[in-house]
């Protein structure tokens, strides 16, 4: 199986290095955490920046997301009309089988503009595996000569080898796009790269990415990316062809990231990158710097471990709570607490399985684990409504009451007993089960409560 | 270093006299070299200088080098552009910047100023 992995990779990546490779629409400054990397991340999992470094990293995308992208070309340089980019991307996992993508970008300004219309999808291949595919329209329309269309497709290749290195391959408009009376021929570059987390160096990945442009020297990048805090991740990188130098920051914050990055080019100047990114998903995944690595995976079988702790109460857990249970992600936590908010508190444990997306054989893996409630919950809503006016109150009178009354003190110790483990006695006639019960005692204490 | 040409500089004393600078203009944004068209590139110094002109592409990829330090003497100064690279092939169809940089070696001053073209064929 890995060595059929393997295979598949490299027969792929052959398959990209003998493409023929050439120039319009080129590579573009898709966003804050990528430009502050000088564009390198084609290795790149968990992260809504996928469809423009590598299709295939959808596989990884844990939530809803989405990507808001602005930069204006070299502005410090002298004489530069404005002429800006900007981007707009959804993200949308698909549970076991990978992830789509959505994007429209637009560069450009009076006289010229580049529009792409992108969709972008992640197939899991094999566990942490995958391959994506990107299809593009591209228009491209210019002051005084009208507009053109054209199509084009990229394929790319993931694996996560283990947790904290992957490595990827990305390769651009693979169909040789042309465009216009003329075909002029869209850029085609081909990239390989990985994503490494040294040892001992949790929140710090370095990645590295080589990129092919055909009729060019190839490009090589080399970029850091440091998690320092739970909020803030400081990146920088360096690419040779052409040199560009980049630093950047990312902000995090609930439900989203703001990604800034400085680009620097060595003659015409530098660019700044903003990015605003949003994920349903309420904190990035990454690791922080010191962090250890205890990651949730989403393998495709999960061993079936016994579980010795406490249960958990699935009527009152918290969505932390709830995602401890084997199965049940941030999503389905989710749809739990909605459910119980508008069905009221589950009865039994199997009312679990009402909730979308716990079936009966993720149901039979958790039961053991999961409770509704003892009785000690139970005891102050039932109560009022239902628990039996009694005269001689069974739930409060002692062994010596018992006795005092004439009942067998065998059968007091049961009647305690049985109320220790119910919490509370609601009827008389719940006592009738006790076991060494007789009609005649029965009748007894009945009377007694009903203060005969 | 750069210079604000047309317009008073508020901040520094000096009269733009003082500055080196350059004025570009072209006849065109947008030209097709497959129909033997041409950019008539104008410029003019403030000064004589060493004249150094580069295309690149959006991406910042260096596409030519059109003139490398170059004697120009003040005054306005035209030159043509064919869209051709190095090895007379037509330049692949495009957003490409205008690079001129500009240095008086006696005085040491310098200036750099961007402008960008469209090479482009018909579209439909």
């Amino acid at each position: 199986m890995k060595n059929l992995k393997f295979l598949i990779l490299i027969f792929i990546l052959t398959l990209f290095i003998i493409l023929p490779l050439y120039a319009i629409f080129e590579e573009r400054e898709v966003g804050g955490r990528i430009s502050s990397l000088c564009g390198a991340g084609v290795a790149f999992t968990e992260d809504i920046y996928s469809p423009y470094v590598n299709p295939a990293g959808l596989i990884f995308l844990n939530d809803f997301s989405g990507l808001f992208t602005y930069y204006s070309l070299f502005p410090s340089l002298e004489g530069m009309e404005t002429i800006s980019y900007f981007n707009l991307t959804a993200g949308l996992p698909l549970k076991n089988v990978g992830g789509l993508g959505f994007g429209f970008n637009s560069f450009g300004y009076d006289y010229y503009r580049e529009k792409i219309f992108l969709l972008s999808s992640g197939f899991q291949l094999f566990y942490r595996m995958g391959l994506g595919v990107n299809l593009k329209l591209y228009n491209v329309s210019i002051k005084d000569l009208g507009s053109a269309s054209s199509f084009g497709i990229d394929i790319g290749l993931i694996a996560k080898i283990y947790e904290g290195f992957s490595i990827g391959a990305y390769a651009n408009n693979v169909n040789s796009p042309k465009i216009g009376e003329n075909e002029d021929e869209i850029s085609q570059y081909l990239t390989l790269g990985i994503e490494f987390v040294p040892p001992g160096a949790t929140g710090l990945s370095l990645i590295a990415d080589i990129q092919k442009v055909v009729d060019r020297k190839l490009n090589l990048k080399v970029a850091q990316e440091f998690r320092i805090l739970k909020y803030l991740f400081l990146r920088s990188g360096v690419q040779s062809n052409p040199t560009k130098y980049s630093v950047g920051l990312g902000i995090n914050f609930p439900y989203g990231s703001f990604d800034y990055a400085i680009s620097i080019h060595n003659t015409l100047g530098s660019q700044h990158i903003i990015t605003l990114k949003f994920t349903k998903g309420i904190w990035d995944t990454k690791l922080i710097y010191g962090e250890k690595i205890a990651v949730k995976e989403k393998a495709p079988a999960v061993k079936e471990v016994e579980y010795v702790g406490p249960k958990i109460n699935i009527n009152t857990a918290t969505i932390d709570e709830l995602t401890q249970i084997p199965r049940v992600g941030q999503k389905t936590a989710e749809k739990i607490i909605k459910y119980r908010e508008e069905h009221g508190p589950f009865k039994t444990i199997e009312d679990l399985m009402n909730v979308k997306g716990i079936g009966p054989k993720t149901f039979a893996k958790i039961k053991h684990m999961i409770t509704v409630g003892g009785p000690e919950e139970k005891k102050e809503e039932a109560k009022p409504v239902e628990i039996q006016k009694m005269a001689f109150d069974l739930n409060t009178a002692q062994m010596n009451d018992f006795i005092d009354k004439g009942i067998p003190p065998i059968i007091a110790l049961k009647i305690i007993q049985y109320r220790n483990k119910q919490g509370v006695i609601k009827n008389v006639e719940e006592l009738k089960n006790i076991d060494g019960m007789t009609p005649e005692i029965f009748e007894k204490i009945k009377n007694l409560v009903e203060g005969k | 270093m750069k210079g604000t040409p047309g317009a008073p500089n508020s901040i520094s004393l000096k009269s733009p006299e003082d500055e080196l600078y350059i004025n570009i203009s072209l006849n065109k944004k947008v030209f097709s070299p497959k129909n033997n068209e041409s950019l008539e590139i104008r410029f003019s110094l403030s000064e004589s200088a060493k004249v150094t002109i580069k295309v690149f592409n959006s991406d910042g990829n260096e596409s030519l080098e059109l003139i490398k330090h170059q004697d120009f003497g003040a005054g306005e100064n035209i030159i043509r552009f064919y869209g051709k690279d190095r090895n007379n092939k037509i330049l692949p169809s495009g957003l490409y910047i205008l690079y001129f940089e500009v240095l008086n070696s006696e005085t040491g001053k310098t200036a750099s100023k961007g402008v960008s073209f469209i090479i482009s064929n018909k579209l439909e």
